[in-house]
């Protein structure tokens, strides 16, 4: 058995578990409280924090038991997104990659990663005459140093751009955790790095909070390529 | 706010956490994908281990929700209890107060231990038993070790026959029958080990104990109609037992 398949059979085990004890409490006065009642609170909250009815039946969405689902979810949450954020019980996770928010062409093409534009102030020294080695140590130091400080400042902006949007959305009141990473030489494209929510991320509402936020906040100080990027996709040595 | 209060938002906010564990683990790829079909199994096992659909959902669904879960419900497992016995996840607990078979009114021919000592009295008062107080002393100490064996015995029978009965119909987990075989058990008062009743809590319980019941032959103890002689069947056969 796989690990995976492990972790299946304890969920199977403990919902099971749990939904059993919920169906055999009673009342002060001995009557049983309404089950159905009870799992269609706990199925529309399941619903809210992983993003919507529609996250829950998208593996299987012709099969009856997903059609029952769905009525079921809809006619307790309604289909209006925004009334979903009532239901929600668990924090929102944002997570935030400045290094990927830079060097990724698909946001902002225009702008140089640390590597970049250490290569690129590599090239001016090297064209010149004579290279000044104390003069390019020096500059790549301030260079560096620019580029962790305004990728920290920016996730401090970041962070209050996001948490004050959550705060305006009626229904939301759920805890908002991010989760930055703000090394400027850190290995973005990786699978166990942070990265930046996209449209197939788990959780929707996670990524309209980091879309209001980003649009919201002003970008790093960072250095600019002067014409058109040389390569689409970034390369780390 | 009630502790009965506080004991049903923690089962809920329980119950909330482990689905949305299950939800995040349906978008992962190669994990658990159908998330509605999980609910479907979780409820038909849900049903099996509190006793079936009527447990779960007793009478007709009134509002819309409930008529969502009931269709969900009534989708895997039916009323049939061979349909949603196999769901079940939870071990059967069938008590057992073998005491109470045989003097609770199941059956009326069998004599419990009380009534065949005071035949076993009755007949030494009329000179017809034993003549010395001894000898009577024994005689009742002989009839008392005879039941004893009988209702151990019976009991031993009656897990075989429940196990049985759970296997034939599709049970997977384990029976565990809690046996009471004294036969002075005083199985009429409150916190007596009794046999469960129709519209006990448990109701795989209630039936697989009537499955056993039915399959298991009473224990061989002193019929009502008959004598009681002063020693077990087994010495003295004719007049005791049943069938």
């Amino acid at each position: 058995m796989t690990a995976t398949r492990r972790d299946d059979t304890d969920l199977y085990t403990d919902t099971i578990t749990m939904l059993t004890q919920a169906a055999t409490r009673h009342h002060a006065d001995g009557t049983t409280p309404d089950f159905a009642d009870f799992l269609t609170q706990v199925l529309a909250a399941t619903a809210a924090n992983v993003g919507g009815p529609d996250r829950l039946v998208a593996g299987r969405p012709g099969s009856w038991e997903a059609g029952h689902l769905d009525e079921l979810l809809r006619g307790t949450m309604g289909n209006d997104r925004a009334d979903w954020l009532w239901f929600r019980t668990e924090p929102v996770t944002v997570s935030l990659n400045v290094a990927e928010l830079i060097e990724d062409d698909l946001t902002h093409p225009g702008l140089m990663g640390l590597d970049e534009a250490l290569e690129s102030l590599g090239r001016q020294y090297e064209s010149a005459a004579v290279a000044d080695l104390h003069a390019w140590d020096s500059d790549i130091e301030d260079v560096t140093a620019r580029y962790t400080t305004e990728y920290l400042l920016y996730a401090d902006r970041f962070t209050a751009a996001a948490c004050g949007y959550a705060r305006q959305l009626p229904g939301l009141t759920v805890r908002i955790e991010l989760k930055a990473d703000t090394n400027p030489n850190n290995a973005w494209w990786t699978a166990t790095a942070v990265t930046n929510p996209t449209a197939n991320s788990s959780d929707p509402l996670s990524l309209q909070i980091w879309q209001a936020a980003h649009d919201a906040t002003p970008l790093p100080n960072v250095d600019i390529w002067p014409g058109p990027p040389t390569t689409s996709t970034p390369v780390r040595s | 706010m009630t502790s009965v209060q506080c004991v049903q938002q923690e089962l809920e906010a329980e119950a909330i956490h482990i689905l949305t564990r299950a939800a995040q683990a349906a978008t992962r790829e190669g994990s658990l994908q159908d998330f509605a079909g999980f609910v479907a199994r979780v409820l038909a096992s849900t049903a099996a281990n509190v006793g079936g659909l009527q447990r779960l959902h007793p009478g007709p669904p009134e509002t819309p929700a409930a008529r969502q879960v009931y269709a969900l419900l009534c989708g895997t497992v039916g009323d049939d209890l061979g349909e949603w016995l196999p769901h079940r996840t939870q071990p059967v607990i069938i008590s057992l107060n073998v005491a109470q078979v045989v003097e609770g009114g199941l059956h009326p021919d069998l004599l419990g231990l009380a009534a065949a000592i005071d035949r076993v009295a009755e007949r030494c008062t009329r000179g017809e038993g034993p003549s010395t107080l001894v000898a009577g002393q024994a005689a009742i100490d002989a009839v008392v070790a005879w039941y004893r064996d009988e209702y151990r015995s019976y009991a031993d029978r009656f897990v075989v026959a429940a196990e049985a009965a759970g296997m034939e119909r599709g049970l997977r987990v384990g029976v565990h029958v809690t046996a009471d075989t004294n036969p002075f058990s005083a199985w009429s008062s409150k916190t007596a080990l009794t046999n469960p009743r129709d519209g006990s809590a448990d109701q795989v319980a209630y039936t697989l104990w009537e499955l056993a019941h039915d399959a298991t032959r009473p224990p061989h103890v002193a019929l009502a109609g008959a004598p009681t002689a002063d020693a077990s069947p087994r010495s003295k056969g004719s007049d005791h037992g049943s069938t």
